[in-house]
């Protein structure tokens, strides 16, 4: 099955950035022609989502902030409900470049196996720098994962996935509010779902500040292992395959 | 009569801590009456309503339950009283999370059912009919949130 077969989405969550999400939603449409663009307004009080469905996206606006796990999760209900094969999220301020998809669709198309392939910055030398206390939570976030998903996860905090099949229905249920990125990783392993990292080569952020800011960085790690370390306490939510995992309710 | 004879020996303070359970309970029964407040989330306020009545009646349960633990008779009543507040806001938040979780999944499904409904609204629009076959073509239909019943309200 060549990538251009998969029916893609690719989710763009954002959040007022009526500067950034024009040029996003243009380079997903050059470089993926073949998938639909869906750009999930978080609640913008810009014209993010004028500017966005101009650009040629489909729109889902969100009545009211809920944060970006939810918005990605809105993306995902609409890849489950309407038949995608392919969910790809990608950040709305122009961090991940449109030309590494392919990247991950390669992975998805050459390994049936993979339920969700990841891009990381740091599985090979992609040139990426960062300051030294974010390598530090970064690094710290990568030995603990690495270890509770039993393979060696190098960019747990990385935006920029393709999930396909069955993991669409499982993350469009179970997707995780708070800290969505690490602990879709844990939900995912835990659900026997097979994660996969693929070397990407990233932007530095353009502008804007990252959700994750220099200051409360240690705050921020320490309420993120804490909210791990509860996941790995709770219950699994079901595993692959076994359909009836899905009828389940979840609480988050 | 042996009741006349009982309220005779009532303490003043007995008095006031029965009509204040009273008082709580009929006070919860009415707003029930007036559907300010769902017979679910009454409840532990009638318990208490009429806890707090049956404490006015027999201090000396409370009495007990100090000799018990050793604690004073104050100290009892705010440990119990603590206790039960505690209980209480412990349901509240149970309550909250997940009227934040239904808010949630009520606020994803509009989004999504209006980005469908423009779509419908546009095809209308340049066609002047109702498309036969919509585009993309739902594999299933929205999943909706939640069991039916589970959270209807109980008028």
């Amino acid at each position: 099955m060549a990538a251009s077969d998969f029916k893609v989405l690719c989710i763009v969550p954002a959040y007022n950035e009526e500067e950034a999400v024009v040029g996003v939603v243009r380079d997903l449409r050059d470089h993926v022609p073949h998938a639909d663009v869906l750009v999930v307004d978080d609640g913008s009080v810009d014209r993010t989502a004028a500017r966005a469905r101009e650009a040629g996206a489909i729109v889902c606006n969100l009545s009211y902030n809920l944060g970006i796990g939810a918005a990605v999760q809105t993306g995902l209900k609409f890849a489950h409900t309407h038949g995608y094969d392919v969910a790809i999220q990608v950040d709305g301020d122009g961090q991940h470049p449109a030309e590494q998809i392919h990247k991950l669709l390669a992975v998805l198309r050459d390994h049936p196996e993979v339920d969700m392939a990841v891009g990381s910055r740091f599985l090979e030398d992609t040139g990426y720098e960062s300051p030294v206390s974010r390598k530090m939570g970064i690094g710290i976030f990568s030995v603990i994962l690495s270890i509770v998903c039993g393979q060696k996860l190098t960019d747990t905090t990385s935006g920029f996935r393709a999930t396909r099949g069955e993991a669409i229905g499982f993350l469009a249920r179970y997707y995780p509010r708070d800290y969505p990125e690490v602990e879709a990783l844990v939900l995912l392993h835990q659900a026997r779902y097979v994660i996969r990292e693929v070397p990407t080569v990233m932007r530095q952020r353009q502008g804007g500040e990252s959700s994750i800011r220099l200051f409360h960085g240690v705050y921020y790690m320490i309420k993120v292992l804490l909210s791990l370390l509860i996941e790995l306490l709770k219950k699994a939510k079901g595993r692959k395959g076994d359909p009836t995992s899905l009828a389940r309710r979840a609480m988050d | 009569m042996n009741a006349i004879a009982l309220i005779g020996d009532l303490k003043p303070f007995q008095v006031l801590t029965i009509g204040m359970g009273l008082v709580l309970f009929l006070l919860t029964f009415e707003m029930i009456r007036r559907d300010l407040l769902r017979t679910a989330y009454a409840l532990l306020w009638l318990a208490s309503g009429l806890a707090v009545a049956l404490i006015g009646l027999f201090p000396d349960a409370v009495n007990l339950l100090a000799k018990y633990t050793g604690m004073n008779y104050q100290t009892g009543m705010l440990f119990s009283v603590f206790g039960f507040v505690l209980l209480l806001m412990m349901q509240y938040s149970i309550i909250i999370s997940r009227l934040s979780t239904r808010n949630k999944l009520l606020t994803q499904d509009v989004a999504i059912l209006r980005e469908q409904v423009r779509r419908l609204a546009v095809r209308i629009d340049s066609h002047g009919t109702a498309p036969s076959d919509p585009e993309p073509s739902p594999s299933r239909s929205p999943e909706a949130p939640g069991k039916a019943g589970e959270s209807s309200d109980s008028r």
